[in-house]
């Protein structure tokens, strides 16, 4: 008569199923990956992140930055991002050691960041796309101060600005702290080594 | 349990002594809010989809931000549209398949109110300071919070309804409504600790974060739309669902495979080969639920001549639903993920799923049991199938050129040749197309917030 | 055509259906149904197994071995060829250099050597001797002659490396002839119990001639054992 119990045992059985093999298995396992001894450099891998850019991976996840940009290279054999040049190897999990949270990223509206620290020219580049972009990102002015020049430029203000963007006469467009840490973030993105679980490949 | 227990089976229609039924009420109460949220939801997610086409749209503004107000938008679909509509028709439901009902919607109608504000301040605080970058984790923790302890204590009256049934059958809808009540809790309780309050190591995060991700719609909105159909179907037509007698069967492998689902968006990502292959073989594998369920709903909706609006819901619903998972199945094959996972696929399989099977699904219960409250004019009749048909223009319009956008963006992503800016301009039309389709289907959110507030303003003026 | 506007406020209604669909749920399920289903999940089932990588947390590609996986998991059996070579360049490598071809005036080569090779007056059981007691010069290896001492191996190789490098060396650099056997390094170790001095060419042409049984068809386990002489304690 009273068919409660079956029911609610069995989904809760099912959901427990899933729950340990994704949830409890990823914490127990993944979740204990440790860096590991790199001779060349006489250091660990993946390389720890500075403490700018530490600070600027949660300016990257408050922004959104992973709406629009991955951070996963995908193997050669089902994918072609490795003979794009999007990276020498597949991400894996120990990649995301140090990121806090995991930016991974389910879409590529823009490009894979997953190795744009190799890419990148320099910080006054990162900038420069950040603020003008240049491309279909929207402007990430509000990260930046339009001040005017007391004295001498400012060595960090934006050159080479276009348009619009490019600030008034007698005025200087410096970066704030925030975007300071994400630029650093950003060049910090490198997935250059080989890792036990993913040796570097060669591109064909 | 006290509910209704007094009472003899010959009485099993009407309620106890002196109670009147909360429940339709309590309905249009919720569906009020949760069409409001449905129009902000949408409307957010437009603003972020001008962007896209156009990214000098709102540029430089930081609280609109395409960063920010597609996870202000997702958020308000699913915790407000979605979620508070399941959560008024596990109680409906419930109520109406074991014949009890509640003494007082009181609790019920604080928890919305919590509800509504916490979601409300989240928005604001995701708009204003920016979200945590995880999926459907973004609203602050006092925002989920709140949500959490509004749905315990509505949870509470459904789990009381399900024991307190007086009729010894269970019928389809039950199972799937006592599964997503019992998932819900769960796997926001999970997403929130093992990811936003203690999180786990980086490492550990990405299978949990797709895990929850899916699981919010393959594990609450999903079975509770389910519910809605089987439920709307039969009531509608007076006949019984063809192949019912596999609808245990079709529940059962629903729920295994739905609780793996969620890892098909990580074939060829982060995480180890065996859970990305089990995302592909239970997205795989989704097929038999699906089949199951279409045979069940169109094996009695053949050649049937009485196609009311809530029926058409359903049968626009289940065809979503299939449509759903089928291109899921899809896009988790590892050669086509190899190349489509992050296309615009990705999001018209979201959409599918919340704006067209979801929507279509909860917006048929609650047209369902609308019309006791309006004005039988032609005005309600006409918002409604508005709704439904600008609804299924919009979202199948915007799906369709958004696969085929995303075909076309696969494509140029994978060659070596073309670099990636081009493969975005290549997109754009589509895009464009889909936000137009995205568009219509605002306007059907809006007939639905209509119909639903012209409803609440009568029933409020002219009390019973 | 029913009223457009029909809702569900009855409860009955709501009723009766769950008491319409409790007998339809108890029809027979149609088997070629089942089948089908089966078949599906059959499908996916060996689908997984075949893509899970063992169900490893390291492992991300299952094509490739378990990479990273080396503490605990057993490793690919050693080739026994390996570790024979390892045995002679610890051991020989020094004196008759890791190319076999020793240092003329000083080393006799092993390279096309008859004493190796077993050819002329020379047995396998001379062979075995030289290695277990030493040689004492002079000697005459492809007719060039050298006199020089060859150390006692005996007491510091077990009867399996010493086959296992006699094998060896018979085999490599271009040098073919058939492998010595541990059980004939033992029958000799055995014979020459008492022996304690080197031997000496002259010495070891009075003895008759022996040939190697050839080894047993088991597969001949290889010399697992510490390879460094400093470690292999001498027969008590």
């Amino acid at each position: 008569m009273n068919r409660t119990p079956p029911v609610i045992v069995g989904v809760v059985l099912v959901f427990a199923s899933a729950w340990l093999g994704v949830a409890m298995y990823s914490y127990m396992t993944l979740g204990y990956l440790t860096s590991v001894p790199d001779k060349a450099s006489d250091s660990t891998l993946p390389p720890a992140l500075s403490g700018l850019a530490d600070a600027g991976q949660r300016v990257f996840a408050a922004e959104g930055c992973a709406y629009c940009h991955t951070q996963q290279v995908r193997p050669a054999s089902i994918s072609g991002d490795i003979e794009k040049k999007l990276g020498s190897r597949r991400t894996v999990a120990r990649d995301f050691l140090y990121q806090q949270p995991a930016a991974f990223g389910y879409l590529r509206i823009g490009p894979d960041l997953a190795n744009y620290g190799l890419r990148a020219k320099d910080e006054a580049e990162v900038h420069r796309l950040l603020y003008q972009t240049g491309s279909a990102m929207p402007s990430y002015r509000y990260l930046y101060i339009v001040r005017p020049i007391s004295g001498q430029q400012s060595a960090e203000a934006l050159v080479g600005l276009r348009g619009s963007y490019s600030p008034p006469e007698g005025y200087e467009v410096v970066p704030t702290p925030e975007a300071r840490a994400l630029a650093a973030y950003l060049l910090s993105l490198k997935q250059d080594y080989s890792l036990p679980e993913a040796p570097l490949e060669k591109a064909k | 349990m006290s509910l209704g227990s007094s009472d003899t089976v010959e009485n099993s229609g009407r309620w106890p002594e002196g109670w009147t039924d909360p429940l339709p009420r309590l309905l249009l109460w919720f569906s009020a809010s949760a069409a409001t949220w449905l129009v902000v939801g949408l409307a957010l997610l437009i603003v972020a989809g001008v962007q896209v086409v156009n990214p000098a749209f709102l540029g430089g503004i930081s609280f609109l931000t395409y960063g920010r107000l597609v996870p202000a938008g997702i958020n308000a679909l699913v915790y407000g549209w979605g979620s508070l509509a399941a959560v008024a028709t596990i109680l409906y439901l419930l109520s109406r398949l074991g014949g009890v009902t509640m003494p007082s919607g009181r609790l019920a109608y604080c928890a919305l109110g919590a509800w509504n504000l916490a979601l409300l301040l989240g928005l604001c605080a995701i708009l204003a300071i920016g979200g945590n970058g995880l999926l459907l984790l973004e609203l602050p923790p006092f925002a989920n919070v709140t949500i959490l302890l509004a749905y315990v204590a509505m949870a509470i009256w459904g789990y009381a309804l399900f024991r307190g049934r007086r009729i010894p059958g269970v019928f389809a809808s039950s199972w799937y409504l006592v599964a997503a009540l019992l998932c819900f809790p769960w796997l926001v309780v999970t997403g929130n600790v093992l990811l936003v309050w203690l999180p786990i190591p980086g490492p550990a995060q990405a299978p949990v974060a797709a895990w929850f991700a899916g699981g919010m719609l393959n594990l609450w909105l999903a079975p509770v739309s389910l519910a809605a159909i089987f439920y709307i179907v039969p009531q509608v037509l007076g006949r019984r669902l063809a192949a019912y007698n596999l609808s245990q069967l079709g529940f059962w492998s629903f729920m295994l495979f739905a609780a793996w689902c969620g890892m098909g968006r990580m074939v060829g990502g982060p995480v180890p080969a065996w859970m990305a292959s089990m995302g592909f073989v239970t997205s795989f594998l989704m097929m038999i639920p699906v089949l199951i369920a279409g045979v069940n709903v169109f094996g009695v909706l053949k050649g049937t001549s009485e196609w009311t609006l809530p029926l058409r819901h359903a049968a626009a619903g289940i065809g979503a639903f299939a449509g759903t998972y089928l291109l899921a199945a899809i896009l988790a094959f590892p050669p086509v993920a190899g190349i489509f996972n992050f296309t615009d696929i990705a999001v018209a399989v979201g959409l599918l799923g919340l704006g067209g099977f979801v929507t279509l699904s909860l917006g048929g219960l609650i047209q369902f049991v609308l019309p006791q409250f309006e004005r039988r004019d032609s005005l309600a009749e006409k918002l409604g199938s508005w709704h439904l048909w600008l609804t299924i223009i919009g979202v199948g319009g915007a799906v369709v050129c958004l696969v085929l956008g995303g075909i076309l963006q696969g494509f140029a992503q994978s060659d070596p040749g073309i670099v990636f800016s081009h493969s975005v301009d290549y997109v754009m039309p589509f895009r464009f197309l889909a936000l137009l389709g995205l568009l219509i289907f605002l306007a059907g959110a809006i007939c639905l917030f209509l119909r639903v507030h012209r409803a609440l303003v009568r029933h409020l003026i002219t009390p019973p | 055509m029913s009223d457009p506007q029909r809702d569900s406020t009855s409860p009955q209604e709501a009723l009766d259906l769950v008491e319409l669909h409790a007998t339809a749920a108890r029809e027979p399920v149609k088997l070629w149904l089942l089948g089908v289903i089966m078949a599906v999940m059959f499908v996916g089932g060996m689908f997984l197994w075949a893509n899970s990588g063992g169900f490893s947390s390291s492992v991300y590609d299952p094509a490739r071995l378990a990479a990273g996986k080396d503490n605990g998991a057993p490793k690919p059996a050693p080739d026994p060829r390996m570790l024979s070579r390892r045995l002679y360049m610890q051991n020989c490598g020094a004196c008759h250099q890791p190319n076999g071809m020793g240092i003329p005036g000083t080393y006799p080569p092993l390279v096309g050597s008859e004493w190796v090779l077993g050819q002329e007056w020379h047995g396998d059981n001379h062979l075995v001797r030289v290695v277990l007691h030493g040689l004492q010069g002079p000697i005459t290896v492809e007719g060039r002659s050298f006199n020089n001492v060859m150390t006692p191996w005996g007491g510091v190789l077990k009867d399996d490396q010493i086959a296992a490098i006699l094998t060896y060396v018979r085999s490599e650099w271009g040098n073919s002839a058939p492998p010595i056997s541990k059980e004939f390094v033992a029958q000799v170790r055995e014979e020459t119990r008492e022996r304690r001095a080197a031997w000496t060419q002259k010495e070891l042409q009075e003895i008759p001639r022996q040939v190697s049984p050839p080894p047993l068809p088991e597969p001949t386990p290889p010399p697992t054992s510490s390879p460094s002489p400093v470690q292999s304690p001498p027969a008590a």
